[in-house]
């Protein structure tokens, strides 16, 4: 009798995931998948105020979309916003709760808080690194647990199974630039470097197609790539990682590797992704630099540089413009797109490879599961009636079958930001 | 031991080696005077790129609380005892860094170095056609901003 009972509450506790994963999967193999917003998710909050922040500008422009989510193993959600102060939290129903900062030892709070990027033991959130390459690890009540402390910048971090920690990360020396992969140890701060890759580190204004810099007379400078994929340092697109059962897989969207290593970091296996490598063809080239070389000319008094002149600030406008236009002359050949544009891990182990759309809202996704290795087992899409989304990491969390999305809503009075939770459901 | 080249030298700073590895490497830069200055011109380059980035969030959307400052008179004579020497430092210290960059082609690590190696999430929505112009802005102090053209 006593193992009939234990057998029914191990079933009573395992189908409803397994239903779950089953479910998923079976959702992406329709092809199309609409997301269906939850109602109950969310009533009665007054978005304006609780999102007053998406009006946020820096140095004249606007920044105040730079947010990302969050969801804890109970469902609430936590919401970072770049530079402030504060953490915004919901509950488990989407309802608002409080604005939270992260007290510091000496009793006051932190500033300019990082985005949370995930929750180690089920109840510590951390951020990502300050500029000091320090690590904040809080509860959600924003007391401080511990602060770990990394010597290079970080990327993306992720929390690992086992409570460690993943991320990846960059280095400059003298001659090279150092991307990589590393293990953190939560309790020892001990780190484990895992994979990494170098490029030389050389730029010279002028000689890389598609990399523009101003130097102003009095110091400072501006720059910027018009052309996706064409950096001037280090990779094209780093690497992006996700955990997947006992499993630590690293991808690398330029080469199209998947490689997987256990949670010690010790290499598994590695495969490549089957699908071929898209291009930026020469007529979508003309057509982003020409967009550019307009944005520029629609300048009629810019301001790139408060620290500069205006006579400056038009000189250095002038040249991006000569610049571009030398380039846009010189476009001949296809410039070659990483493998896939996004990773995002569902809540049933599943890892969907976002390809690159060809038009506005045309996502399509490559759904990839841990068996036999690693294999591809759908190819599918998503769609959303009245709002816009965003296929971000940072905007999309899947969270026991649900997905939660930072939203802009359509025709929206106020501000349009929503936090809404979407049901998947197939589509034809 | 002989000299440790660059590639050893970052890994013991990133604390890659073993203990009985750390604790050689340790011993010689202590005893090399060559060595012992590529450890700290390294350690420099790492704070620099740093010390750049740190600037990013001078801006602050929320003004600070102002705290008016305490014991003025003390502050002021400490400063002005310590002004010349610490002038004196700065110069010498601004001349031993700026020097390697004069006379190699590899760019000085703040600004031109780091704001390349910024990268901006993509949406996966979006084709490329549309992606919104990243601008980086380093300020003459070597502070680093970013702002987007849609």
């Amino acid at each position: 009798m006593k193992k009939a009972l234990k057998i029914a509450i191990i079933l009573g506790v395992l189908l409803p995931a397994i239903a779950s994963a089953q479910t998923l999967l079976e959702t992406y193999k329709s092809e199309k998948v609409e997301l269906v917003p939850d109602p109950t998710f969310g009533q009665q909050v007054d978005w304006d105020t609780v999102f007053e922040s998406f009006n946020d500008t820096l140095y004249g422009r606007w920044r105040g979309n730079d947010k990302s989510l969050t969801v804890l193993p109970d469902g609430s959600v936590v919401v970072s916003h770049t530079y402030r102060d504060f953490y915004t939290r919901f509950d488990a129903n989407g309802r608002f709760v409080e604005e939270f900062g992260v007290k510091r030892p000496d009793g006051g709070h932190y500033r300019s808080l990082r985005h949370v990027q995930g929750v180690l033991k089920n109840n510590v959130l951390f951020s990502g690194l300050d500029n000091m390459g320090n690590m904040l690890c809080f509860d959600i009540r924003g007391n401080l647990i511990k602060t770990l402390h990394m010597d290079y910048m970080a990327r993306q971090i992720i929390a690992l199974p086992n409570d460690k920690l993943a991320l990846v990360g960059w280095v400059l020396w003298s001659d090279r630039v150092r991307e990589f992969v590393a293990i953190i140890d939560y309790e020892t701060n001990e780190e484990k470097i895992i994979w990494d890759h170098f490029d030389p580190r050389r730029f010279s204004a002028g000689t890389h197609r598609f990399n523009y810099m101003y130097n102003f007379k009095n110091g400072g400078s501006i720059s910027f790539t018009t052309m996706p994929f064409t950096k001037a340092l280090g990779m094209s697109q780093p690497p992006q990682i996700a955990s997947v059962g006992n499993k630590l897989v690293i991808t690398i969207p330029s080469t199209g590797e998947i490689r997987k290593y256990d949670l010690d970091g010790n290499f598994v296996s590695s495969q490549k992704i089957s699908w071929s490598k898209g291009y930026i063809s020469a007529e979508e080239q003309r057509e982003i630099q020409e967009k550019a070389i307009a944005r520029y000319h629609a300048m009629s008094n810019p301001v790139f540089a408060s620290f500069a002149s205006e006579e400056e600030n038009i000189a250095a406008r002038d040249y991006f413009i000569s610049e571009m236009e030398k380039d846009l002359q010189r476009i001949k050949d296809p410039i070659p797109m990483p493998y896939f544009a996004n990773l995002i891990k569902d809540s049933d182990n599943n890892l969907l490879f976002f390809e690159f759309p060809k038009e506005e809202g045309a996502n399509a996704f490559n759904v990839w599961i841990y068996k036999n290795g690693g294999e591809f087992v759908a190819r599918s899409s998503f769609t959303t009636e009245g709002y816009k989304l965003e296929i971000k990491p940072s905007k999309m969390v899947f969270h026991n079958g649900y997905l939660y999305a930072l939203v802009t809503k359509e025709n929206a009075r106020g501000i349009p930001l929503r936090l809404v939770r979407f049901k998947l459901e197939p589509q034809g | 031991m002989s000299c440790i080249n660059e590639e050893q030298l970052q890994h013991y700073l990133d604390n890659e080696y073993d203990k009985e590895e750390k604790e050689a490497i340790g011993q010689h830069i202590a005893t090399c005077p060559s060595c012992k200055g590529a450890l700290e011109e390294q350690r420099r380059r790492i704070l620099d790129v740093k010390q750049s980035l740190d600037l990013l969030v001078t801006e602050q959307p929320v003004i600070p609380e102002f705290r008016p400052p305490v014991k003025t008179y003390r502050q002021r004579k400490i400063i002005a005892k310590y002004m010349l020497p610490m002038a004196i430092a700065a110069s010498l210290l601004l001349i031993v860094f700026l020097r390697p960059f004069f006379e190699s082609d590899i760019p000085p690590v703040n600004g031109q170095s780091t704001q390349f190696m910024m990268s901006v999430e993509l949406d996966a929505n979006k084709p490329v056609t549309e992606y919104p112009l990243n601008i980086t802005i380093v300020a003459p102090d070597g502070s680093i901003s970013q702002t987007t053209i849609n």
